[in-house]
């Protein structure tokens, strides 16, 4: 088995892996608040991403403008997610979400053919919003139990996939130029952490309860 | 070639340490919190037994309390109502014998008075009866007039407060912060070997506050909690409990020449 036959393989796993945390917010969908029916979204996203990505690579076409549009679109939504969690007004939230986008046109402006450096800033937006996360629990004490609590599982996924997944964004071009085997090896540790990322997403959104 | 291997080698590395440490950070967050809220749980028991300490204490001190009520009525007022009941039968007989003492009578009268006052002041220990009509702050300043009155101690009573008469308080806190007043002012008596007290009253950040100023030996908030959880500290239980029930505060501070005992009542309804 070649490391690109591996990478397929986890490349159809994950593709499928986003459908369990969909089928459970389908079951749970009538609990979900403004925030979670944002992570729907975003999930929905997730999926769309990956039948747009597939049918552009089988016609040969460049995915890079599909993937940086999904990109501020999952910034955005992340940011909402996030506003949520932390009480932002909406004011903060729109600002935040404000500066994203120029940042990402500035991005794109200096680098109009990768969306290397737009994927990082995502990336780094989401780890500080997680890490943030973490330090207000510490502080607060506010959550009973931590692990009973669906927001915990879910800023764990977002910051384990994204925190993981940093480095290779910043890198993606040059892995994609380098060696193949290392290049497939990498992108095949992406998936599994996507698929991890998928599956604790799965476990918070099975904790949320019904108020 | 070998470079760019290399490199992508530390990159691959390096998402690695970052997936290690973010599965770290996770784990340290949620035994974190796990340890904080053992902590936190064993700390509410412990607060809970010391409570549960507290009020038994206060239960003990009352109970001993009702019992030398009960001992008082039965051993003094109970053999003067029995001696009064005899005399009566005496009179009785004297007057079908037309041999009526009137002398006699007249000291069946003095019995009649010491069993009043036997009665009054068992009622007053129970609830003091003075407290009931005229509130805290008479009650307070009456006793410490009464301690000038019988040489115990010179005492002084200021107050700085706009309250004459009742404090802000309803009856039953008024009946504790009473209570613990004098508990109070027994300790000093008995503890501190002054020869002055002052009983200030003022109010501070919506706070009614009490100080006891002494120029005896004082002590200190650690010496008073090592006291209150030794075998037998009863009353030093019971005073807290009471303060614990008046949700107040007291502070206790030694001082070289003057010692004081503040006791801070939140006012909840002026």
């Amino acid at each position: 088995m070649s490391a690109k036959d591996i990478y397929i393989s986890f490349s159809h796993l994950s593709s499928l892996s986003v459908l369990i945390p969909i089928i459970i917010s389908l079951i749970k969908l009538s609990a979900f608040n403004k925030q979670l029916k944002a992570l729907f979204i975003y999930l929905i996203l997730n999926l769309s991403n990956d039948v747009i990505g597939y049918v552009l690579f089988i016609n040969n076409t460049s995915t890079t403008f599909s993937f940086e549009i999904f990109t501020i679109l999952q910034g955005f939504i992340v940011v909402y997610i996030y506003s949520n969690q932390f009480k932002f007004s909406h004011r903060t939230m729109l600002s935040i979400q404000l500066l994203m986008l120029c940042l990402f046109l500035f991005i794109h402006f200096i680098s109009p053919t990768s969306s290397d450096f737009s994927n990082a800033l995502v990336d780094l937006i989401i780890c500080f919003f997680g890490v943030r996360y973490f330090t207000q629990i510490f502080i607060n004490l506010q959550v009973p139990v931590l692990t009973n609590y669906y927001f915990f599982w879910i800023n764990t996924a977002l910051l384990f996939y994204f925190g993981t997944t940093f480095l290779f964004s910043l890198f993606e071009n040059f892995i994609r130029s380098g060696d193949e085997t290392l290049a497939f090896f990498t992108w095949s540790i992406q998936l599994i952490s996507n698929i991890t990322h998928n599956f604790l997403l799965s476990i918070g959104i099975w904790k949320i309860k019904k108020t | 070639m070998e470079n760019q291997k290399d490199l992508a080698l530390l990159i691959v590395l390096g998402s690695l340490v970052f997936c290690f440490f973010i599965v770290a950070f996770v784990l340290f967050a949620v035994n974190y919190q796990k340890r904080i809220l053992h902590n936190d749980s064993k700390l509410k028991a412990v607060k809970a037994l010391q409570q549960i300490e507290l009020f038994n204490a206060s239960a003990e001190i009352e109970e001993r309390e009702k019992e030398r009520i009960a001992r008082n009525l039965h051993d003094e007022i109970n053999p003067l109502l029995n001696v009064l009941k005899q005399n009566l039968q005496r009179h009785r007989l004297y007057i079908m014998k037309n041999k009526f003492q009137v002398e006699s009578f007249n000291q069946d009268f003095e019995l009649i008075d010491k069993a009043m006052d036997g009665i009054r002041n068992s009622s007053y220990e129970l609830v003091p009866s003075f407290l009931i009509d005229y509130g805290l702050i008479v009650s307070l300043k009456d006793y410490i007039r009464s301690l000038n009155d019988a040489e115990i101690l010179p005492a002084n009573f200021v107050n700085t407060t706009h309250y004459n008469e009742t404090a802000p308080f309803i009856k039953q806190e008024q009946l504790n912060i009473y209570r613990v007043c004098l508990e109070v002012i027994n300790n000093i008596l008995k503890h501190t070997a002054c020869s002055q007290l002052s009983l200030n009253l003022s109010v501070l950040l919506n706070n009614f506050v009490i100080e006891f100023k002494h120029d005896g030996l004082g002590i200190s908030n650690a010496e008073v909690e090592k006291f209150t959880h030794v075998e037998g500290g009863l009353g030093l239980k019971s005073l807290k409990a009471r303060v614990l029930i008046l949700g107040a505060n007291i502070y206790y501070e030694k001082g070289k020449e003057n010692s004081t005992i503040v006791l801070k009542i939140p006012i909840k309804n002026d």
